[in-house]
């Protein structure tokens, strides 16, 4: 893991808001496989009620940057940004390779239904309340409400 | 996550245990595409203690159905619950596959 790795942050702002951030960047695919555990964790800690929705969502982001997105010219990073605000979770995974948007499928129709790829975002799209890209398509941000 | 294969009366038998994950699935396929090059083309696997599958795993147990079919067979599930039941049942796999 690189070394902009922030855990279990919490930060008062004026007594009024309560932040937890979780930071990481991950160089290979199997990097984050030994990370998972701990982002599960994280997720539980943070958002107990969606914690296993939440992990689905993050794990198909992380796979579909490693597996679609990255260039290994340039040196692999997938970085997963999390910021809890309020009722509000914010997750971005970003990546450092060529920026691209998934087409959306919806893979419950019949002609979909029998393909062997194409879930990952439809999975997501079912378990965030928005989903969105920057950064040229190298970063999708998703949020869930938590309350 | 462990995958432990058996015959059971000309079937094979897969059982999981643990989270299926990209890394997972890829050996799934490559330990069953064995069994079918040695003939075999029942087969069952065995959900049950599986807590998570995510989209590449859900595309290799279509990847193996297909094959199975193709090959005049045919691939069950069983004990889908939790997670996986509602992965399978938001992708509409559950409408695909013969749960047994």
């Amino acid at each position: 893991m690189s070394n902009d790795y922030i855990f279990g942050v919490t930060i008062y702002k004026g007594g009024l808001f309560l932040l937890e951030i979780f930071d990481c960047t991950y160089t290979s695919l199997e990097e984050f496989c030994l990370a998972r555990d701990t982002i599960r964790e994280n997720l539980q800690k943070i958002c107990p009620k969606h914690s296993i929705q939440l992990f689905v969502a993050v794990n198909e982001a992380v796979n579909n940057a490693f597996l679609h997105g990255i260039n290994d010219n340039k040196g692999t990073q997938v970085t997963i940004n999390m910021l809890k605000d309020n009722d509000e979770l914010r997750i971005a995974v970003s990546h450092n390779g060529e920026g691209f948007i998934p087409q959306y499928t919806d893979c419950s129709t019949l002609d979909q239904v029998y393909s062997e790829s194409g879930r990952g975002i439809d999975i997501i799209k079912h378990y965030v309340d928005s989903l969105e890209y920057s950064v040229c398509g190298r970063e999708v941000i998703m949020r869930k409400k938590l309350n | 996550m462990k995958v432990n294969f058996t015959l059971i009366d000309n079937k094979v038998v897969i059982k999981l245990e643990g989270s299926l994950f990209v890394e997972d699935a890829l050996l799934l396929r490559t330990k069953a595409l064995a069994y079918f090059a040695e003939g075999h083309k029942n087969f069952l696997i065995d959900l049950s203690k599986v807590d998570y599958i995510d989209s590449s795993g859900l595309g290799v147990l279509v990847s193996l159905q297909k094959r199975a079919l193709e090959h005049q067979g045919a691939l069950q599930l069983h004990g889908l619950t939790g997670v996986v039941l509602e992965l399978f049942e938001l992708t509409r796999l559950n409408k695909i596959f013969e749960i047994v």
